[in-house]
């Protein structure tokens, strides 16, 4: 065994482990359409709303209406909404597993730095989705609105799994899938509450951002895997 | 470099090498685990090119040395197998490069 072979051996287990997580790529792709799903349905309802119904846009400017915190969403969008997120989580495990299935699972080493940005991650993802949840809830006075007070304890529980998301990340630190899912139920609690100070405009143009990154990301991790997937085919196989 | 040339001190630092650390199977294993937190049997056999048996036989040494673990779990019904260096493990192979590079560079 030379030490040519050895060095290539190390690099490839590194490189495996880096792009074999998070479902090869997929769970990044996954969330980015999750995030279009998201935009796209919340731009859908908005546009809808606004033809169905008209506004005064002559004083306010359709901007200005999309910006209002008019749009309370119905019960299907509510649903839909809070679908998204678990759908792409269960999901993103089911693919995780398909995508190390043939040569195993391996886990990348644990760093300070990556110790510390996974405890850093975890903690604010635990303190984000609640405080925004009461900023709005306040701001708007939610007590003087029953009818606000379901979409917001639902809010309030999809912000509080996404500590749970970023908790599974403690084994795999690297997986930006995860936090594009973290992402996810943070801003479906957030749409949920799309009549408590949180508008249409406000929502759309960060989910069609995201959804780019993590579509690209996700894409790139997957060339990269099945590049050292061919690498290991390549080997001779063991009697 | 002869073999007339050999003196009995340069064969000292290669007598020293770690026998355990040495063997080519183990020491492939013990790279591939040094590069990753944890690696399941299934990626170990791939890249080193073991068969299973003597993938076990060279694993069990080396936790009988303390320079890896074993963790055993399932996985709904199959039974999966994971190792990881040991810090002694980590600490071996980094002697074992020491001394290798020590006996190489004259």
């Amino acid at each position: 065994m030379t030490a040519l072979e050895l060095d290539r051996m190390e690099h490839l287990t590194r490189r495996y482990a880096r792009h074999s997580q998070g479902a090869a790529g997929f769970g990044a792709v996954l969330g980015g359409l999750a995030f279009f799903f998201q935009g796209g349905l919340l731009f859908g309802y908005g546009l809808g709303y606004f033809l169905r119904n008209g506004c005064d846009c002559r004083t306010r400017g359709v901007w200005k209406y999309f910006l209002s915190n008019e749009l309370t969403p119905p019960l299907l969008l509510q649903l839909l909404l809070i679908s998204i997120p678990l759908v792409w989580w269960a999901v993103r495990f089911k693919l995780h597993r398909w995508a190390t299935a043939a040569y195993g699972e391996v886990q990348q080493t644990r760093t300070g730095f990556r110790m510390r940005y996974a405890r850093m991650d975890y903690l604010g993802s635990l303190a984000m989705g609640p405080a925004l949840l009461l900023y709005f809830s306040f701001r708007k006075g939610l007590h003087g609105h029953p009818a606000a007070w379901t979409p917001f304890f639902l809010g309030a529980a999809l912000a509080l799994l996404a500590p749970l998301v970023a908790w599974t990340q403690r084994r795999s630190h690297s997986c930006e899938d995860l936090e594009a899912g973290q992402m996810l139920f943070l801003g479906s609690a957030l749409t949920l509450n799309l009549g408590i100070g949180i508008s249409v405009a406000l929502m759309v143009p960060p989910f069609l951002v995201l959804a780019t990154i993590y579509g690209v990301l996700g894409l790139w991790h997957h060339r990269q895997f099945r590049k050292v997937r061919a690498e290991l085919a390549a080997l001779p196989v063991p009697e | 470099m002869k073999p007339g040339d050999i003196k009995p001190g340069d064969i000292k630092p290669i007598l020293e090498l770690d026998r355990m650390v040495h063997e080519p199977a183990r020491l492939a294993i013990l790279t591939v685990l040094a590069a990753a937190e944890e690696v399941e049997f299934q990626f170990l056999q791939r890249i080193t090119g073991l068969n299973k048996g003597n993938l076990s036989s060279h694993t069990q040494k080396l936790e009988a040395t303390g320079y890896l673990a074993t963790t055993k779990a399932f996985r709904g019904r199959i039974p999966v197998t994971s190792f990881r260096i040991t810090k002694e493990g980590r600490k071996a192979l980094e002697a074992y490069r020491k001394q290798l590079r020590k006996v190489a560079g004259g």
